[in-house]
């Protein structure tokens, strides 16, 4: 333990503790930009400088490890000068579109230059510009916004191991981007979107669709129908002000319906399904037809992407089974079509995704096995957010409704797809009571629900011994991946989610613009997925086998699991994806661009 | 035919023949034939040299000895002693009564006198592609004192009682970094030498490892016996192609003698090095840059601590010497801490190297004793200033240090004195600039220096020299205003006090010390519009001379903005206002009738005179400006 | 290497009798300035006036970098004589001059007030 003060303060704290997290114990607030805990300690945007007796200049608190009778001062007006200096020279070359932009409200560079009251810059000069990439249907690259904070850098490669970002250039024409600040489209990004949690500004964002949407609500010929994946549920309320994790799947389903959807169903509905798929085909797998083992789960585009790019000889691992967006799209347009009356092509099919890759997936050419593109449009938490908003609608008051018929109804076994953990567990329901004949115990099954490292078990299923693995992110999916190829993954089912905590953490969720704290995400992700257990619990049908609506399903339209018409519905075959690619369709390059000293506003 | 070994010229010319060259010409051909030779030489007789004062004189070929005042009694000697046994008669040698014995002795030559010499000791006297000449001179000798008599505490013992301190720039007492190293936990640990020398101007690391490479070698290996080492990485730039190649030709050459590698001396102590090249980033001379950059990382710099003596290369314990201070290491082991404590100052020992370039005399390099003058380095081993000019500043530590004025020249060059004047020691380049040196411009200079080389992490050197050098372009431009002068101190500051590493922490040092000394300069530019040295473009005034322009209207049609004037067997005039100061019509004269200089005091345009000057009773009449103009 | 003997041996063996030694200065200052064809002419220049036993030392920069390239002459026992601004033509003359005949070229020799103020 080391001891040192603090604005006066004295703390005990354990040697390696940094200043800053020492100041926190505190309560004292250091402000930071680049800092991410654990994972980007770099003390590059010098905001968190901090006074130490007996240092000749101010140092990064981020990365100071505290030591014995450090003395330190946090908020003198030496430091608080340095600090909103160096910010100025940050909003220096910085686009002053704060009005149009979509972080406005909850960007970190905003919300410090407002906390440190700058109101003017002392200096002005030559800006950065460069040009918008947005060729991706998944993410929306703006360098210009871009702090060179590298929290993308680092997430990218030390969390994910995608390793899409570098720093390119050096010195103020350095930037943070992919290899030859090519396209996103060009690179095997797997459009999960944490780049653009972390972001502090809006250099990285979601593509907006919303426009879309309104066209299709405007649109009197259109059936539209909207589908939400489980994690929504628990996540929308923090866009209205609500605590973190709380189930809001009523007023969500209201909002929907307020906001004109024809049909507002439930992705867990499309998630049983899966689960009646996906376990038919592991059956056969473990009796060694129909694929090798050990069978990966499909529903994570982004895993699934990462699959295609990096381990192209590992495809056939993966399981047929589309994801729960995807058969759901497909069944919209083929038996809820069938069953309404309506004509598939007047049917607009829309899900709320918690992730920005399922606009990626959404997107792929096969996905239009209903004849028609099964998913017309994908939006994320944030943007179903943002149109609510739009319509005035008083999210926190609204009353609770419930989801239509006839896929609106989901098992318990659907609602958990969102925590990491869940697939898996949702699978093992439904096998442990086909082979075994009895539910599984609650407390075998903890063993996977965990949010801490790889996880693995074993369970008896039937007259055999079935090893299960679940990987916390695509970074854990990797090393698998590694064992698997080398033949040393003794695994039968191993479930892989790309973002940390799954679809909970996803890449469309809401953002936090005080999000320097990993652990604290880590925090929030798990308090989402409690939330889930919780709608889980109060489930009346507990597997998705059971959940009558599924039953009916079957019985009318698709015959058995696995059947000659759920194969040419609800699977897909994945293909191998170059890593990169020269399409050469986009030029990121800097344009150059002098500010005019002249000019009274900021010219973007 | 004869293959004759020897050809005879003996001069018949007139002069030689007065003095006799007849009888040395039959003396010379009997005693040829009398001796035997005459299948061996021939002699040939030859006409006049020229050296009729000195006949009669005769030269024997293949060497060419030239002999003088020849007499016949001297012949049977010439045959039998150099045309048998191949010794010169030395005594018939030509002896110009100037030039013999007042020879220039090396060691009499002021330059070399002047200078101490411990590091460059070895540069130019050895062979550095041969071991052995380094041998010769005591090489590996401290070596092998330090593997077979010395403990490795001693040898820090040695270098901390030196008073050695790191000759890159930072001044960090060597033996105490050693220490570090040594007492640092984690296994296998590292030696570097630093040879990433960025600074413009300075040479010194690249001379050391292109003179004397086998030094640096040394050097490594008792820093890796003394720390516990066992590997030794050199980082130098790969501009330094002839350094790489003999670096490369050291290390083989100690490997193949043993000199490197396994049981050293016959010890248990075994060290190997390898070269890593660099790519000329100027940040990657930062040690942990350097570090990333071995790594094969991004050259970027990370906070310290930890520092590299805890966690360096791989995250191991490593050592960080710079080029210059490793070759002081053998001598140190070799004599003793002490003796080299002998020497420079109280708290700056042993020597300096210093590169001279910029305006003086002696471009090049010289190694002096610590706490030696700077009006002796530039006038007694610089040569002064060429052209009679005067000295104005000198540029010490490239673009992280200062400069010193003509107040300063008294000034002992160490460490702690030069920062007291806000200069810095740096690594030992040392820029000498006169009355024709613009300071701004050289700030200038200095700073897009650093903007080019700025990694780009953090904020205040990414966005904050960009911002300085903006600044300094518009005050050399003649845009400047009060407010910039402000603005650049200020931002000089913020830079200074929160950049990440060394490079931006330092790079407005130049900038901080010409505002200090030539702020004067500073003010012209602003307030007049004038470069008094004449040197930035935008600020000189172009002009014709009447009285030898011809007419001819080239410069006319040339000129890009029209600034050019005149009617046909006119002198032509150039229009202050719209001449761009392209230089195009100064080039195209033909009669060289366009000259450019400083031009005069311009004030403000579109102000009064007194305005400009800073009369304050002309401002609060803003409206009666116009008229007051001329 | 086992042992400071066979230093010691490398040393005096290096250190014996030799009619004299030309160095040249070859860092990349003395290479800028053409010691490369210095080299090869002093060379040629030894060869063709069969004066063997003489070895030509390509050394590292002296300092006066202004003056390459520079060149050496040492004679046992006589005076180290620097020149200056030696090209291949000088290289020749200095060889036939000085070593051969004894007599400094004094125009090219570096003089001894080099350093001090120039007026």
């Amino acid at each position: 333990m080391v001891h040192l003060t603090i604005d006066g303060r004295s703390i005990e704290v354990p040697e390696g503790t940094t200043v800053l997290e020492a100041a926190q114990d505190l309560g004292i607030d250091i402000p930071t930009l680049c800092y991410l805990k654990e994972v980007n300690v770099i003390a590059s945007c010098r905001i968190c400088l901090v006074e130490v007796e007996g240092s000749r200049s101010l140092i990064a608190s981020c990365s100071l490890p505290a030591s014995e009778g450090m003395v330190v001062r946090t908020h003198t007006p030496h430091v608080l000068h340095a600090r909103k200096k160096v910010l100025e020279l940050l909003l220096s070359d910085h686009p002053f579109d704060c009005l149009t932009c979509f972080r406005s409200g909850n960007c970190e560079l905003q919300t410090l230059a407002r906390e440190m009251n700058v109101h003017g810059l002392q200096w002005e000069g030559e800006r950065n510009v460069f040009a918008v990439d947005d060729l991706s249907p998944s993410l929306v690259r703006e360098p210009s916004k871009c702090i060179r904070c590298r929290r993308c850098v680092t997430v990218c490669r030390d969390v994910l191991t995608v390793s899409i970002y570098e720093t390119l250039q050096r010195g103020f024409d350095s930037v943070a981007g992919p290899a030859f600040n090519d396209s996103l489209q060009d690179t095997p990004c797997i459009t999960c979107g944490q780049c653009i949690l972390v972001c502090p500004t809006a250099a990285l964002h979601e593509k907006d669709d919303t426009d879309k949407v309104w066209q299709a609500l405007e649109d009197p010929d259109m059936h539209v129908v909207v589908q939400t994946a489980p994690s929504i549920r628990v996540s929308l309320g923090e866009e209205f002000g609500l605590p973190q994790g709380e189930l809001v799947v009523g007023k969500m389903v209201s909002a929907l319906h307020r906001l004109g959807f024809d049909k507002v169903f439930d992705d867990c509905f499309g998630a049983d399904v899966c689960i009646m798929e996906e376990s038919t085909e592991l059956l056969s797998r473990l009796k060694g037809e129909g694929g090798p083992l050990p069978q990966f789960t499909s529903c994570c585009p982004g895993w699934v992407k990462f699959c295609e790019n990096f381990y192209p000889e590992l495809i056939h691992h993966l399981s047929s089974t589309k994801s729960p967006q995807q058969i759901f799209g497909a069944l919209v347009k083929t038996y809820y079509a069938q069953k309404a009356g309506i004509s598939p092509e007047k049917i607009f099919s829309v899900s709320i995704m918690p992730c920005v890759a399922k606009k990626f997936e959404a997107a792929r050419p096969e996905h239009q096995d209903s004849g028609y593109r099964d998913v017309d449009l994908v939006l994320s938490t944030r943007e179903l957010a943002r149109i609510i908003r739009m319509s005035g609608i008083n999210f926190a008051d609204l009353p609770d409704e419930d989801f239509d018929d006839p896929m609106g109804h989901a098992s318990g076994a659907g609602v958990i797809f969102g925590a990491s953990g869940g697939v898996m567990e949702a699978a093992l329901r439904t096998l442990s009571d086909k082979l075994n004949g009895y539910e599984m115990e609650e407390s075998d099954l903890e063993k996977i629900r965990s949010f801490n490292e790889l996880r693995e078990a074993e369970f008896k299923l039937g007259d055999r011994m079935v090893r299960v693995a679940v990987a916390r992110n695509i970074g854990e999916a990797r090393k698998l991946c590694d064992r698997v190829r080398n033949e040393k993954a003794p695994y039968d089912f191993i479930e892989i989610m790309a973002c940390p905590g799954a679809c909970v953490g996803g890449g469309g969720q809401p953002i936090y613009s005080n999000l320097d704290k990993w652990s604290l995400q880590m925090d929030l992700r798990r308090s989402r997925a409690r939330g889930l257990f919780q709608s889980d619990k109060e489930k009346k049908y507990r597997k998705s086998h059971e959940n009558p609506h599924v039953q009916r399903l079957y019985e009318e339209f698709l015959g058995e699991p696995n059947s000659e018409k759920a194969h040419e519905l609800l699977h897909t075959g994945h293909k191998a994806r170059p890593l990169y690619t020269c399409e050469g369709s986009f030029a990121g390059d800097k344009v150059e661009y002098r500010h005019h000293r002249e000019d009274q506003g900021w010219a973007h | 035919m004869p293959q004759y070994r020897h050809h005879i010229l003996v001069c018949q010319g007139t002069g030689c023949l007065s003095s006799g060259s007849t009888g040395v010409l039959n003396s010379l051909t009997s005693e040829v034939r009398s001796q035997g030779l005459k299948q061996q030489v021939r002699v040939v007789k030859s006409g006049c040299f020229g050296f009729c004062m000195q006949g009669p004189v005769m030269i024997v070929y293949p060497e060419g000895v030239f002999y003088t005042q020849v007499q016949p009694d001297d012949v049977p000697e010439i045959v039998s002693s150099h045309l048998k046994q191949g010794k010169v008669v030395e005594r018939l040698l030509f002896k110009d009564p100037e030039t013999h014995k007042p020879v220039q002795e090396f060691d009499d030559i002021l330059f070399f006198k002047r200078q101490k010499r411990l590091v460059l000791k070895n540069c130019g006297a050895i062979n550095p592609e041969n071991i052995e000449e380094y041998i010769a001179q005591d090489g590996y000798f401290a070596l092998a004192k330090a593997v077979t008599e010395m403990t490795p505490e001693q040898v820090i013992e040695e270098v901390k009682k030196s008073g050695l301190r790191g000759r890159g720039g930072g001044g960090f007492p060597t033996g105490r970094k050693w220490e570090f190293a040594k007492g640092a936990e984690g296994e296998p640990k590292y030696v570097i030498c630093n040879a990433d020398e960025g600074d413009p101007g300075a040479f010194m690391d690249r001379s050391i490892l292109e003179g004397d490479p086998h030094a640096v070698l040394e050097a490594m290996c008792i820093a890796g016996y003394a720390i516990g080492s066992h590997q030794g990485y050199v980082y130098v730039r790969a501009e330094y192609p002839v350094a790489v190649s003999r670096l490369e030709i050291a290390i083989s050459q100690a490997r193949e003698k043993g000199l490197l590698g396994e049981r050293l001396f016959g010890t248990d102590f075994f060290f190997d090095i390898d070269i890593r090249l660099g790519a000329g980033a100027f940040v990657c001379g930062e040690e942990t840059s350097l570090i990333r950059s071995i790594q094969g990382l991004r050259g970027e710099p990370r906070p310290r601590p930890p520092f590299p003596a805890k966690e360096g290369l791989w995250g191991r314990p490593t050592l960080i010497n710079n080029v210059e201070t490793l070759a002081n290491i053998p001598q140190i082991i070799r004599h003793d801490g002490d003796w080299f404590a002998s020497i420079g100052t109280e708290r700056s020992k042993g020597t300096k190297v210093f590169a001279l370039a910029g305006k003086i005399h002696n471009t090049g390099l010289i190694e002096v004793p610590m706490g030696t003058s700077l009006r002796e380095v530039i006038y007694n081993l610089g040569g002064g200033i060429p052209k009679g000019k005067k000295f104005k500043a000198a540029q010490t530590g490239g673009p992280s240090g200062g400069c010193l004025t003509e107040e300063h020249l008294d000034i002992a060059l160490e460490y702690d004195s030069l920062l007291a004047v806000g200069s810095m020691m740096g690594s030992g380049g040392m820029i000498i600039m006169d009355e024709d040196s613009c300071m701004v411009d050289v700030a200038r200079f200095y700073l897009e220096f650093t903007r080019d080389e700025s990694c780009g992490k953090c904020t205040p050197c990414r966005i904050g020299t960009k911002r300085m050098l903006e600044i300094l372009t518009r005050i050399t431009e003649g845009k400047g205003t009060e407010k910039d002068l402000n603005d650049l101190e200020n931002l000089a500051q913020v830079v200074r006090e929160n950049s990440l590493c060394g490079l931006g922490v330092s790079a407005p040092n130049p900038v901080l010390s010409t505002l200090r000394y030539f702020r004067q300069e500073y003010e012209a530019h602003i307030h007049d519009k004038y470069c008094p040295a004449g040197v930035c473009q935008k600020l000189l005034a172009y002009e014709i001379d009447p009285e030898r322009c011809k007419a001819c209207g080239l410069c006319r049609r040339e000129c890009p903005t029209g600034a050019i004037k005149g009617a046909p067997k006119q002198p032509h005039h150039i229009e202050a206002e719209a001449c761009a100061k392209c230089g195009v019509c100064l080039s195209k004269c033909p009669f060289k009738a366009i000259s450019r200089g400083p031009g005069s005091r311009r004030p403000e345009p579109g102000l009064p005179a007194e305005v400009a000057a800073g009369g304050d009773e002309a401002r609060v009449h803003p409206d009666s400006g116009s008229s007051l103009v001329h | 290497m086992d042992s400071v003997q066979e230093l010691e041996e490398i040393r005096s063996r290096v250190l014996g009798e030799k009619p004299g030694r030309i160095l040249i200065s070859m860092g990349t200052c003395g290479l800028a300035a053409g010691a490369n064809s210095t080299l090869e002419a002093s060379r040629d220049e030894l060869a063709k006036r069969k004066l063997t036993g003489w070895d030509i030392v390509q050394t590292g920069c002296l300092g006066l970098c202004d003056r390459e390239p520079l060149l050496v002459v040492e004679k046992p026992g006589e005076a180290r004589v620097v020149y200056y601004g030696v090209n291949d033509d000088r290289a020749r003359q200095i060889i036939a001059n000085h070593l051969v005949n004894n007599y400094i070229v004094g125009e090219w020799v570096l003089p001894s007030d080099e350093g001090t103020q120039t007026s």
